[in-house]
């Protein structure tokens, strides 16, 4: 017998048991689903939850929140889980790939994962948000990066966002600095420019201003010289900054103009001593910010806790942080209504007929619901660098 | 016109670079792509020193020493495995190091923004009610320096003549007694210092995170193309130019979203004009 024809017999006698095999597998494979999608249900069972998070390459740094998303359900689980069954957390990296989201969210939900929570990926919202409604999965991210985070049925943020944090910015410095000359530098993002001029427009309404400068293109990481040297021309007394990172370059611009007392506001991602340290070379430069969240450093029992479960569980203390440990508050709260067994089934719909829950972090109540939209947090507390330190503005958070 | 002066502070950075670039092509015929990476990675140092209440003097020194340390580094590896390599294995080597050295910075510093020291601040003048900074000055006269000085050094000196020998025929140089490695180790290590040096000078007015700064290499190399690896002085002029050209276009809505495409296009060009003999020559 020739090597061809070998090859060729073998795989005759081969096929029939390849197809056997191959039902075989899918039988598995769909029993392996069908059990996941009901999960287990016994009483000792751990609670399968998973979040997505950019882990590897740039942008790494949002991954804290779900660290602290994973510190505060080990806390629980600590203190003897929920109705005797303790979290399971698998945090998977979505490379900033989308299809590497895309495979992660399948992966969660093949698992048998309950909920998405505490997630940090700027490219779960926009990627996964209708196959989470499709899988009857809830999303409760600690960051919600695009426009998708906000206005999918399945996706609550605890954060305010990009796009409303604009808003709050420039309602405080028209309602609390009273100035009327306000500019905005926005980055050149997919889906950002619609975003923002929706904010922009609902804040023009209620202040009777326009923009007195307004630039959607920035790079991620702009020369900022030419857009100060407009500003200046367009006399700005304050410029609101959505973009993330250093913004030690644009305080070098304003002084190298001549437009040092410009003051700047930034988004609740700037809330950090890093930030307030990189201002201190710029005393005449305003800088404010917002903590969206009661501070973190705060003497309240809740923020006390927070500090020390992170502690314990050797997560930095930051915004960034707090923001995952509010996302498994918000999610643990929400488990509490639930009566009877803890599945996905159970807690898509409880979230879904979720009544606005107090956590004790997060200033508003935290919402879900079924509507097509979700924005629980609208506030912030405004803080100023001075000598390297945050100091408070508003006597109380302010909102939009 | 505003736009273009904008731009002049990034343009004398691009000048810089690229005119280094050549520089180094011309001294040891190596093409280094992680250049502003190692180089960037000592002034993140730099920083952090600073920012942990080091005197400005001393965090500088030591940012220095590891950017010269890194670079010396780079530079004993391809002298000792890469010496008579060809130009497309040793370009591969150096994106070797920007890729190692770009992952070291994310594990050692994160993403967590830096302050970086003020090292020259002031005014120097004003073009269009624009102004132009003491840095930006001080980087153009650098370039300028540099585009003057090396030509002067490799036809009129000693060395010079050891550095073009080095470059062009390294075994001939060789077996001349001429000692490649501690030369080109020291070429290394000087660009190291250099590339620090300038970074460190203009780390506050730009996106000075450790990405940013080392994909300054990608205008850094567009700059140096224009001057096709050889002519300083074109070299200078193309970063200058690009630089100023990526300043008016951010201040037009239709053209600002292009501004970091320029580089790539200059690149392109450069290289088809390059070979159009080649093809020309084929056609016919």
């Amino acid at each position: 017998m020739t090597m061809t024809s070998a090859i060729r017999a073998r795989t005759r006698r081969a096929g029939p048991l390849a197809a056997v095999g191959a039902a075989l597998l899918a039988v598995s494979v769909a029993a392996c689903g069908s059990s996941s999608s009901t999960a287990t249900t016994k009483s000792d069972a751990p609670i399968p939850v998973g979040a997505i998070a950019t882990i590897t390459g740039f942008g790494n740094y949002f991954s804290q929140a779900s660290s602290g998303a994973q510190a505060y359900l080990d806390y629980i689980n600590s203190t003897g889980g929920i109705g005797g069954r303790k979290f399971t957390y698998t945090l998977v990296d979505d490379k900033q790939t989308p299809s590497t989201a895309a495979q992660d969210a399948q992966q969660l939900a093949a698992a048998g994962d309950v909920a998405i929570v505490g997630d940090a990926s700027q490219l779960n919202c926009e990627v996964n948000a209708k196959f989470y409604a499709q899988s009857g999965l809830i999303d409760i991210p600690a960051l919600g990066f695009t426009p998708p985070c906000y206005s999918s049925t399945s996706i609550s943020p605890v954060d305010i966002g990009l796009f409303s944090g604009l808003e709050l910015d420039l309602v405080y410095a028209w309602q609390r600095m009273h100035l009327t000359r306000i500019c905005a530098l926005v980055p050149d993002q997919p889906g950002y420019a619609v975003a923002m001029a929706s904010k922009i427009a609902a804040w023009e309404k209620i202040s009777h201003l326009k923009l007195a400068y307004y630039n959607d293109t920035l790079p991620a990481a702009p020369n900022y010289t030419p857009y100060v040297v407009s500003m200046k021309r367009a006399r700005c007394q304050a410029v609101v900054v959505a973009l993330p990172g250093t913004v030690q370059p644009l305080f070098e611009a304003l002084g190298d103009q001549g437009v040092p007392s410009m003051a700047v506001l930034t988004l609740a991602t700037s809330y950090d001593a890093a930030a307030a340290q990189v201002a201190k070379a710029y005393p005449k430069t305003p800088f404010i910010t917002y903590s969206q969240f009661v501070p973190y450093g705060a003497a309240t029992s809740a923020a006390v806790m927070f500090r020390k479960i992170m502690t314990t569980y050797k997560v930095p203390v930051n915004a960034t942080s707090e923001a995952g440990y509010i996302a498994a508050e918000a999610f643990v709260a929400g488990l509490k209504t639930i009566k009877g067994p803890i599945t996905r089934a159970s807690v898509t719909k409880a979230f879904e007929g979720l009544s606005p829950i107090q956590v004790p972090l997060l200033n508003p109540p935290y919402t879900f619901g079924s509507a097509a939209a979700h924005q629980s947090n609208t506030e912030g507390l405004f803080f100023q660098a001075k000598d390297g330190a945050w100091t408070q503005l508003s006597a109380g958070f302010v909102g939009i | 016109m505003q736009g273009f002066v904008s731009g002049l502070g990034l343009g004398g950075v691009y000048a810089f670079l690229g005119v280094y670039l050549c520089t180094m092509y011309r001294l040891i015929g190596v093409v280094s792509l992680g250049m502003t990476a190692v180089a960037g990675f000592g002034a993140t140092i730099t920083a952090i020193l600073h920012g942990d209440g080091w005197p400005t003097a001393a965090a500088c020194a030591a940012g220095l020493g590891v950017a010269a340390s890194a670079s010396a580094a780079c530079g004993w590896i391809m002298a000792r495995f890469f010496a008579g390599a060809s130009v497309d294995k040793q370009s591969a080597v150096t994106i070797a190091f920007l890729l190692t050295t770009l992952g070291a910075a994310q594990v050692a510093f994160g993403a967590t923004v830096q302050s970086f020291p003020a090292v020259i601040q002031g005014r120097a003048f004003a073009i269009g009610g624009v102004t132009v900074t003491s840095v930006t000055l001080v980087c153009v006269a650098a370039a300028l320096a540099l585009a003057i000085a090396v030509p002067l050094v490799i036809r009129h000196t000693a060395l010079g003549t050891r550095l073009i020998a080095i470059s062009e025929r390294p075994a001939t140089a060789e077996l001349l007694g001429i000692r490649t490695s501690p030369v080109a180790i020291s070429v290394w290590l000087l660009g190291g210092v250099l590339v620090a040096l300038l970074l460190l000078l203009v780390a506050p007015s730009i996106p000075n995170d450790s990405a940013s700064l080392a994909l300054l290499i990608v205008p850094a190399c567009t700059a140096a193309l224009v001057g096709a690896l050889r002519r300083l002085g074109w070299a200078l002029a193309g970063g200058l130019a690009l630089g100023g050209v990526q300043g008016s276009m951010s201040l037009s809505k239709a053209w600002a979203t292009w501004s970091e495409a320029v580089p790539m296009v200059v690149i392109a060009a450069v290289l088809l004009w390059n070979e159009r003999r080649e093809v020309w020559d084929a056609a016919r």
